[in-house]
């Protein structure tokens, strides 16, 4: 009997549909939220993790069994895992809120994806995550996910190797002031950083492919978790608006303005 | 759907090379799919696809289509490149290297952005030369001048 191949990666990419990053985000009146009529993608950072996941298994061939996509939202959350499964994904798992639910929090979201990860019969092995999601900036889903599972964690990444036959990854980290480099066990959760690679377009061919590809469909009750909000939302405003600067033509204008402004000199 | 008038067309005419005609209608349509993704709502993106696609429909000779082919494959590839360098320039605004989670609402002025929006008035001469400038938003606005 030829022996199987011992060292398979299974991997798993959480995907969010956000507000489009070039659209103009405008608060609503009862400043309690922003405008949602408008035009949504995937997340940036989470387009980069797919990236990552197909770029992996184009580098490791067969040793990547499969990459799987999820995204916790509402029904029209499954167009983004259409542009994931374009991308190159295999199949994906949609699980379903409301269209009027309060939009999932990061705990929230790392409870389920514990549950998605404990329901897959060949296990998970490498978590890709974006590093936060542009409407929140929350920044914390991949590390509470890791902190659920006990599973190391490597953030921020910007480089990330794969050795299958240790089971081990290298990854570089970008923190402040440089790069850090990680050697971590599978499984592991990493989460991306603008520099880790540059996603591909999904092209019209792969998006017809990706129509046949299969997505699971849950809820949360499927996975026996509770997604009710933890945080309330007291205020949304908008950042005060830019003043221009002003030029001045001389430095004893300058120096008037500064008092002007009410910024006195240092006391020696 | 918009290509049916071209589909119909090129059912009429050209027999010759099938395979040839499958591949002009396939990049029609991946345009069209990329045109509504175009940033600049002044451009007409799709008149100008439609137009350049009619005037050469009459070519007969297959070096001369292949020469059309390839000038819209390079297109295509051209507007790929403008969406992910936009994409991308804008996150590395928002998002530097130095300042790992948190956004960079100050840095970044989202009226001086590439794409002209409606709301922000173009940093031009329009403006009397006398008032104020606004300095700090005038690299951002230099740069959606080129």
């Amino acid at each position: 009997m030829r022996p199987t191949a011992a060292r398979l990666l299974n991997i798993l990419v959480p995907v969010k549909r956000t507000i489009d990053y070039a659209v103009k985000i405008r608060v609503n009146p009862d400043q309690k939220g922003v405008d949602l009529n408008v035009k949504h993608s995937m997340n940036p950072f989470d387009e980069i993790a797919v990236e990552e996941a197909v770029r992996l298994r184009e580098k490791l061939k067969d040793a990547v069994k499969s990459i799987k996509v999820v995204t916790i939202g509402p029904p029209k959350s499954v167009e983004t895992l259409r542009t994931a499964l374009a991308m190159g994904a295999d199949s994906g798992v949609h699980v379903e809120i409301p269209e009027s639910a309060p939009p999932p929090e990061p705990l929230g979201v790392a409870k389920a994806l514990r549950a998605v990860i404990e329901r897959q019969k060949d296990g998970v092995d490498l978590v890709i995550l974006g590093k936060q999601a542009i409407d929140d900036d929350a920044s914390q889903t991949g590390q509470m996910l890791a902190g659920l599972m006990n599973w190391p964690q490597a953030t921020f990444a910007s480089k990330l190797v794969v050795d299958t036959a240790s089971k081990e990854a290298n990854v570089t980290r970008e923190i402040d002031g440089g790069l850090e480099e990680l050697k971590c066990k599978l499984p592991l959760v990493v989460t991306t950083d603008l520099r880790l690679n540059e996603p591909r377009y999904a092209s019209l061919p792969n998006i017809m492919k990706a129509k046949k590809k299969p997505i699971e469909k849950l809820s949360p009750s499927d996975l026996g978790i509770d997604l009710t909000p933890r945080i309330e939302t007291l205020k949304v405003t908008e950042p005060p608006k830019r003043v221009g600067g002003g030029k001045v033509e001389s430095v004893d204008e300058l120096i008037a303005k500064l008092k002007e402004a009410g910024i006195t000199a240092v006391k020696a | 759907m918009m290509s049916t008038r071209i589909l119909r067309q090129a059912k009429t005419s050209n027999v010759k090379n099938p395979a040839q005609r499958l591949r002009v209608l396939a990049l029609y349509k991946e345009l069209h799919r990329l045109g509504r993704d175009y940033p600049d709502p002044a451009y007409n993106f799709h008149g100008k696809l439609r137009g350049l696609f009619e005037k050469n429909k009459g070519l007969t000779d297959e070096a001369e289509i292949e020469k059309a082919i390839k000038l819209g494959e390079y297109i295509r590839n051209e507007t790929l490149a403008l969406y992910s360098l936009r994409k991308y320039r804008h996150l590395k605004r928002m998002y530097p290297a130095d300042s790992l989670s948190e956004p960079s609402f100050e840095k970044h002025d989202p009226n001086a952005d590439h794409s002209p929006s409606p709301s922000s008035p173009p940093p031009s001469s329009s403006r009397p030369p006398a008032a104020n400038a606004s300095s700090a938003s005038i690299p951002a606005g230099g740069e959606a001048m080129t």
